[in-house]
């Protein structure tokens, strides 16, 4: 009789042996999935968001410099140092100006490129970049003297 | 008997263990795709959030611009310090439009970045404002005018207005239903001079003026006979403000002046509305009117 109650006690502790080895197992498997949650919650935040922040930025910088009247002026001097005021260091930035004046015959409409302003570092040098344009008009007192449309690369510096 | 029982318990624990595996492994597969689910769902709403800010800024841009072109779609001269309306009431309803905005349509649609499409919608012009007083000249409807100064500056800036009414038929007689006259030289007075002409016999203008008070509601008439033709009411609700108001079984052509102690700057608005389409392809499309 003594001798089942011991088999039955060894069988037990056995099993239980095997229990903590598979709750181990299953705590080390939630810690492995813990640890990758978290690995790719910080890759995905450094890489996204500060691009769409810079994105909104860069549009807003845009439409700062077209309603400021920068554009009108066409300076390309003062572009630049608004732009770089308004960017934080480490980012780096391309702006293309292109002026259009309008041909109209009749009812057919064309447009002639008049000016092109190239502004800021080679945007190939960006590693990570956001864009933004926008069309604007010159006018004066009595019509529209320019059309125009302007592109804005800004981006992370290449390291 | 013993042995088998407790064969049994082991197949039993055996089958057991194999569903649990399963619903484990199970379980850990809906895990690792509803993480995959959330990432690629992460990046779509990424996408369409950039692509939200570009279509707002577009949409900016062309309001914006819009707004500030140097035409408009209603028909006056500037002389100075007087602007010099020329109208044939009841106003069309149409979406063409000048070739400004034409030309204007056709930088847009080509020349942006971002796909957009832009068309003159059928209706009215809308409000003109005239610079650097805050007065807007709108249409309510293609029966009526309003002028409205917007601030006390441009009610006292408003010297006199003008009226002249061209209409088929006999000449209309035209009288005040309510007036409120005030000495020439009062604080309160601007100029009115209204005018009527019919294009038939007998070919004759009949005319009206007087120095009303800017304070209160003066009610002008022009009428043939019982049937009133045109009623325009000076500083309804507001003073300085004048409201015409056409008959709609009838057509004139009215011209009307507003003098300024000032001389005008310029004028905004005044254009029919556009219908404005912004498309990034595959994540979104928004339509808006923009007036």
């Amino acid at each position: 009789m003594s001798d089942i109650i011991r088999k039955s006690k060894k069988f037990r502790i056995k099993n239980g042996f095997v229990f903590s080895i598979d709750a181990l197992l299953a705590i080390s498997i939630m810690l492995i999935l813990l640890g990758l949650m978290s690995f790719y919650s910080i890759r995905i935040y450094p890489e996204t968001f500060p691009l769409a922040n810079l994105q909104l930025k860069t549009n807003d910088i845009l439409i700062l410099l077209d309603k400021l009247g920068y554009f009108s002026q066409g300076n390309s001097q003062a572009i630049f140092q608004f732009v770089n005021k308004s960017l934080e260091n480490g980012i780096e930035w391309h702006m293309t100006i292109e002026y259009y004046t309008s041909i109209i015959n009749g009812t057919n409409v064309s447009f002639v490129l008049n000016k092109t302003i190239d502004i800021g570092t080679n945007s190939t040098k960006f590693s990570n970049s956001v864009s933004a344009t926008r069309i604007f008009t010159i006018i004066n007192s009595t019509n529209v003297s320019y059309y125009g449309r302007v592109k804005l690369i800004s981006g992370y510096k290449n390291s | 008997m013993e042995k088998n029982k407790r064969r049994a318990a082991r197949q039993m624990r055996g089958v057991f263990l194999t569903y649990t595996i399963f619903l484990l492994f199970s379980a850990l597969v809906i895990l690792v795709y509803t993480f995959a689910h959330i990432s690629i769902m992460e990046n779509d709403a990424y996408s369409v959030f950039l692509s939200v800010a570009r279509v707002r800024n577009q949409f900016d841009a062309v309001e914006y611009h819009f707004l500030r072109i140097p035409v408009t779609d209603l028909n006056f001269t500037i002389q100075n310090n007087s602007i010099l309306f020329s109208e044939t009431l009841p106003l069309t309803v149409t979406n063409s439009s000048s070739i400004t905005f034409y030309t204007f349509k056709q930088f847009v649609e080509k020349y942006s970045y971002i796909n957009t499409t832009f068309d003159a919608v059928p209706d009215l012009p809308g409000e003109l404002d005239i610079y650097p007083y805050r007065v807007a000249v709108t249409h309510p409807d293609e029966y009526s005018v309003l002028i409205n100064p917007l601030d006390e500056e441009s009610i006292n800036s408003i010297n006199n207005y003008t009226i002249k009414l061209v209409v088929q038929g006999s000449t209309p007689g035209l009288s005040w239903s309510d007036v409120y006259t005030v000495p020439e030289n009062s604080s309160d007075a601007f100029y009115i001079f209204a005018s009527v002409y019919g294009t038939g016999e007998p070919n004759r203008i009949n005319n009206i003026s007087a120095y009303i008070n800017r304070s209160l509601t003066s009610t002008l008439t022009f009428s043939r006979g019982a049937n009133e033709i045109m009623t325009i009411k000076f500083n309804e609700g507001i003073p300085g403000s004048v409201k015409m108001e056409l008959e709609p079984r009838f057509g004139v052509n009215v011209n009307y002046t507003i003098v300024f102690g000032g001389e005008i700057t310029g004028t905004k608005g005044g254009m029919r509305p556009a219908n404005v389409t912004v498309t990034v392809p595959h994540v979104i499309k928004r339509v808006q009117i923009i007036k």
